[in-house]
């Protein structure tokens, strides 16, 4: 904690009816709110955040359940649940109106947020956005999220080490154990009667896989920005995205699997900079 | 209990510093007028341990559990000139400044192990403003073990990420072999408190092990409780605890552990409001 390169950023929490919600922010300007995937934490984007600060105030949001925002009771369910989270995180920071940039379970999240509060949302940014519903995508959620139940020996805590690529040659060790630490905090057989073998990692994934999000992407207004990795397989549906969206424009940025800020922060900056910034939008 | 713990920063100079509280309830008898009660925690655990407590505290003060700085979510303390790491003055002068940033006045202190040496300095330095002192498993370290302790580099030592993995199960041993009796999502919690704190989680540790605790203690004015249980790691230097500060009350909970908080909040936020409001 507390590198000096990202002293400028502010950890914080808002307090809504579900409890606390962690957030970190940076820089002044128009709000963008940043929504991060399943299952890391408003503080994974402390590396790239800054390289928008200039001209936004950043915010990044830890989904409520994961990290350190407050688990709801009871579990939640739905996108719409997860939406609505967000507008509790504007409301206790004063913000009526903001650019979301969501990535992979994010993305879904922001979807809905635009589709059911028009109102608050800027413009949109959707990463790697993908419809989960069919039970065969369904699936490979719930191997991914498998929860992982604790041995007496710790013996679990090395699997969930490799899950997060530690043993990978050349990791960087310290973003590694950021990515862990999320990982376990979540590792929780809590909301097992409802996740299933997920645990409460699931949640986002559980959301996310039981709707529909073809049903949802007509319905957003806000001028909107689809990207997918050149290296993502959810990037077959790129062009019915662009094509489904009211007001939308794609980019196939150049990525290893799905494309997301931390893989290539400069690239993410100059795009999301680029589309938040141009009059023709 | 969602939304009953608030969790908030505090903006220092230096970096930000997070704490656990629970906010008086609008329209509560006396609500906002209530003493603070501060809650320093053991190394390396943060606030999330008094989670259960501090709603059972609400009612007689407005509690706060800090975590401190390098542990939980509290950024790291910066080395001071001249390139030293703080030592407990400097932790005990940041509990004022916490203090009168939440408003000031007198308060209520309590400490658990590193956090009850830490308030054993913080009450020296400001007598009058202590109303009442509560030392959870105060360690009495004599000058050999100090030193022992700090040369030491098995226990005071970094413990920093490996590649394979090896240092999750060095974290996982070091908690199992301190706290045998702990189920394994227990040890699980502990290590995620070594990770949150990083690879030389051990800094608090090396401020006490260099801190002059009689000093400390004949400086002390406030009335003090000390609490001890009989499982606890802790429990050897009750006795001497005593010795050093003979006009204080005591209270030895049967069987508890050092985790009383959690694990029996009622039996330990009861003994709190005993002593403290009384005074």
């Amino acid at each position: 904690m507390g590198e000096t390169a990202v002293t400028q950023i502010r950890r914080g929490f808002v307090h809504g009816p579900d409890g606390n919600i962690e957030y970190m922010e940076v820089g002044s300007g128009p709000p963008l709110i940043l929504l991060h995937g399943t299952p890391m934490s408003a503080m994974s984007y402390r590396h790239v955040a800054p390289l928008l600060g200039d001209a936004f105030r950043v915010v990044a949001m830890t989904t409520v359940g994961y990290g350190q925002s407050d688990r709801p009771d009871p579990p939640y369910t739905t996108l719409e649940q997860f939406a609505r989270s967000v507008t509790w995180l504007m409301d206790g920071l004063g913000i009526e109106r903001a650019h979301v940039d969501g990535n992979r379970t994010g993305s879904e999240f922001a979807a809905m947020l635009a589709a059911e509060y028009p109102e608050r949302v800027d413009r949109l940014i959707l990463e790697e956005i993908f419809n989960w519903s069919p039970p065969h995508r369904r699936e490979a959620h719930e191997r991914l999220h498998r929860y992982i139940e604790p041995r007496p020996d710790g013996g679990h805590l090395l699997e969930l080490w490799r899950k997060v690529g530690g043993d990978r040659p050349g990791a960087d060790l310290g973003r590694v154990s950021e990515h862990f630490l999320d990982n376990l905090i979540v590792n929780s057989s809590e909301g097992a009667d409802v996740y299933g073998g997920m645990g409460w990692e699931g949640a986002g994934p559980y959301a996310m896989t039981r709707h529909d999000i073809w049903e949802t992407i007509p319905r957003i207004e806000a001028p909107t920005l689809v990207i997918h990795g050149t290296g993502s397989q959810l990037g077959r549906s790129h062009e019915k995205f662009v094509a489904t969206l009211r007001r939308a424009r794609g980019a196939r940025l150049p990525s290893e699997g799905n494309f997301y800020a931390q893989q290539a922060p400069e690239l993410w900056a100059r795009e999301v900079r680029a589309f938040l910034t141009d009059p023709d939008v | 209990m969602a939304g009953m713990v608030r969790r908030r920063y505090l903006d220092l100079p230096w970096g930000q510093v997070h704490y656990r509280t629970v906010d008086a309830s609008p329209g509560a008898p006396g609500g906002g007028d209530l003493p603070l009660l501060l809650m320093l925690h053991q190394t390396p655990l943060d606030s999330s341990h008094y989670e259960r407590v501090l709603p059972l505290l609400a009612g007689f003060s407005r509690p706060v559990a800090v975590d401190a700085p390098g542990y939980g979510l509290s950024d790291r303390p910066p080395l001071l000139r001249g390139g030293d790491e703080w030592g407990v003055a400097d932790y005990a002068r940041l509990t004022w400044e916490i203090v009168e940033a939440l408003g000031g006045g007198r308060i209520y202190l309590f400490g658990r192990a590193t956090g009850s040496v830490l308030a054993v300095e913080a009450a020296a330095q400001q007598p009058g403003r202590v109303r009442a002192l509560v030392l959870h498993g105060l360690p009495v370290y004599d000058e050999a073990t100090k030193e022992d302790r700090l040369a030491d580099r098995e226990f005071g030592g970094p413990i920093p990420p490996a590649p394979g993995g090896a240092h999750l199960e060095r974290l996982w041993r070091r908690v199992l072999g301190q706290y045998p009796y702990l189920l394994p999502e227990e040890v699980e919690w502990h290590v995620e408190r070594y990770l949150q704190a990083g690879p030389d989680f051990a800094l608090g540790y090396r401020a006490i092990w260099r801190y002059d605790l009689a000093a400390g203690a004949a400086r002390l004015e406030s009335p003090v409780l000390l609490l001890g249980g009989t499982r606890d790691r802790v429990y050897g230097w009750f006795a001497d605890a005593r010795r050093l500060l003979p006009r204080a009350e005591w209270e030895s909970f049967d069987d508890a552990t050092d985790f009383i908080a959690a694990d029996d909040p009622e039996r330990f936020a009861g003994s709190l409001t005993r002593f403290f409001t009384a005074h």
